[in-house]
């Protein structure tokens, strides 16, 4: 097989059609957008299914979708693991945060962790913390559009990648300004529902020419791999030595604790107009994503028996070209066009529901609350929003074509980890923790933050990885040098639990007492949703 | 419940970790124990969200409801 496969030209034409699509309804759906409510949660209309579908959307990355498929098909059992974590984190959104979330916020993150503290500093932090998590969130989605395209536009050459990505970033703009919340969410129920189809599609196709037995497909997967055996049973990547082990349940750690600190996921809890119907979101969601995940098993495995392991690591894009050769193997051209233009679409509905939450959190915490302290009109902050959303979209491209040969798989553990250690620690606490005071929420974000970014500016994966035989780059960010003192690549086992630790510390050692009379208010309002923010837009 | 799943699943990370041998036994055909295993997580995890929500929606939503009536009523 050559460089790309398949036909560029069926490719490109296939995914224009998709962004034609999208756009007529952002268009539509976009004439009523009006206050600040509308461009932030779309005037909290949508239904607990349509949420749950845009929020699956939103969380199937690039990543998921051809990262876990080339994952599976390598390294087999622990690709299936990884998939695990990302499922099981959702009972952490479920039963602690999403509609205690719902009921107190109004528009981010920060709405919740500030409530009963003092404004300014928890806002500042939990802003700072959320454009972090996006920003790592983004220039992995970015970078991986660069890749991306090589195999499947046909596109090569750094110019021509560069290109592509601000292409991407235009795009993603343009959806944001014109459709806001709305507009975004529907790209993304649209690509769930085209991403999780292709899927179906693909797994019975494979399932079809093993009998329709999961144990034929594998039998097939481990006759063809190199790994044999070993390719269905535990280890065969974090099973190396006690290093990778702790390394596998830090990652572990990071994926479980992550998501429910995931600023872009927590922002599509506003976009319902009631707690319940948060919960029947997530109900959505857990269904659709599990759903997929146990097509990425079949997927992975067939990719394994029917492409190869030797062919999947040559082409031009990796692990992540797995889904793309298993499409191209089953369906030739026509089906390969259509999964790479889900896996571009994927990317576009991602980095723009990054780039609004970053837009939101910006607009409404740092300009509206920190600098003006609230003496700010809705119009104003909008305009505030959509002004940081170009240039979030405009730091995303140059971003992204700096980072373009960057390990995606890296950037995406990055945000996770970040996203578990300063996020989620200070929102439990905020919701469940009567004593919790504002030094505290500000030690704990700032701890978490600062913490796992060191450990992994320090760790392996930014320097001193030894080059693996055959290859000629060590596997590590930084080549040619070494100051890593870290040695678990993912910081989430050490930085997790200090966050939580100085959450606590800054707490019993904070001067001010907290207030206990808002607590009360705060556990009244996130359990019956008296005072909640109510919808803006009838059915 | 929370603190239940999230034993049950590092119990499935720490069984793949440290006992690859146990977990590769095969128990029909190429499908191990591990496969068993993760498949079983997700089982457990339909189950508790369903559990969850039943719970949700008889219990928790009228008490709630009545509550933010009472509130609401009154202001």
């Amino acid at each position: 097989m050559n460089a790309t496969a398949g036909s560029p030209a069926v490719n490109m034409t296939i995914f224009l059609a998709f962004v034609a699509v999208t756009m007529f309804i952002v268009i539509r759906a976009s004439r009523t957008n009006r206050t600040a409510s509308d461009y932030y949660t779309g005037g909290r209309s949508f239904s607990g299914g349509q949420n749950g579908t845009a929020i699956a959307g939103d969380y199937l990355s690039a990543a998921s979708f051809l990262g876990i498929t080339g994952a599976i098909a390598l390294t087999g059992f622990d690709g299936f693991l990884y998939s695990i974590g990302f499922l099981v984190a959702w009972l952490v959104a479920l039963l602690l945060v999403a509609e205690l979330l719902r009921n107190t916020g109004k528009f981010t993150m920060a709405d919740v962790l500030a409530f009963r503290m003092r404004q300014r500093p928890v806002r500042m932090a939990a802003a700072i913390s959320t454009l972090a998590v996006s920003f790592f969130y983004l220039l992995a989605q970015m970078a991986g559009a660069g890749g991306l395209v090589s195999l499947l536009m046909g596109v090569t050459g750094n110019v021509g990648q560069s290109l592509t990505i601000a292409v991407v970033g235009i795009l993603m703009i343009v959806y944001v300004l014109v459709g806001g919340m709305k507009g975004t969410t529907w790209v993304q129920i649209i690509k769930a529902v085209l991403l999780i189809a292709g899927a179906a599609l693909m797994t019975f196709w494979v399932l079809s020419k093993f009998g329709m037995s999961l144990s034929n497909v594998m039998g097939a997967a481990a006759d063809n791999s190199a790994l044999g055996d070993k390719l269905l049973a535990p280890g065969a990547k974090y099973g190396l030595s006690t290093l990778t082990k702790v390394d596998f349940i830090s990652l572990s750690m990071a994926l479980v604790l992550g998501t429910a600190g995931l600023p872009h996921v927590l922002m599509r809890f506003y976009t319902v107009p009631t707690s319940k119907e948060a919960r029947k979101s997530v109900v959505w969601a857990i269904s659709l994503i599990g759903l997929f995940y146990l097509f990425s098993l079949v997927l992975g495995f067939g990719a394994a028996a029917l492409v190869g392991a030797d062919v999947i690591k040559a082409a031009p894009g990796g692990a992540n070209s797995a889904a793309p050769l298993l499409a191209y193997e089953l369906g030739g051209t026509l089906l390969l066009g259509f999964i790479s233009a889900v896996a571009f679409a994927t990317i576009l509905a991602v980095v723009a529901g990054l780039t609004i939450t970053a837009s939101a959190s910006f607009a409404h915490d740092v300009y509206a609350n920190v600098i003006k302290r609230g003496k700010v009109s809705t119009d104003q902050e909008v305009r505030v929003a959509r002004i940081a959303a170009v240039a979030i979209g405009l730091v995303a491209i140059v971003g992204g074509i700096l980072a373009k040969d960057q390990n995606i798989a890296f950037l995406v553990a990055l945000a996770f980890a970040v996203a578990a250690s300063a996020n989620l620690p200070t929102i439990l606490y905020s919701l469940f923790w009567k004593r919790f005071t504002t030094r505290g929420a500000v030690w704990s974000i700032y701890g978490g933050l600062i913490s796992s970014i060191t450990l992994i500016l320090f760790s392996p994966v930014v320097s001193g990885k030894p080059i693996p035989e055959g290859a000629t780059k060590s596997p590590s960010m930084l080549q040619g040098v070494d100051f890593s003192w870290f040695p678990l690549d993912n910081p989430g086992l050490v930085s997790i639990p200090l966050a939580f630790l100085l959450g606590w510390l800054g707490s019993i050692t904070d001067p001010n007492k907290a207030d206990t009379m808002k607590y009360a208010e705060m556990e009244v309002r996130s359990l019956t949703g008296a005072g909640a923010e109510k919808a803006t837009v009838a059915h | 419940m929370t603190v239940a799943f999230l034993v049950w699943y590092f119990a499935f990370v720490l069984a793949a970790v440290f006992a690859p041998a146990w977990m590769a036994q095969p128990v029909g055909g190429n499908i191990n124990r591990g496969i068993v295993f993760g498949l079983l997580q997700f089982v457990s995890t339909g189950l508790i969200t369903w559990l969850y929500v039943r719970h949700a929606n008889n219990k928790l939503d009228p008490l709630a409801t009545e509550i933010r009536e009472d509130l609401e009523g009154t202001r």
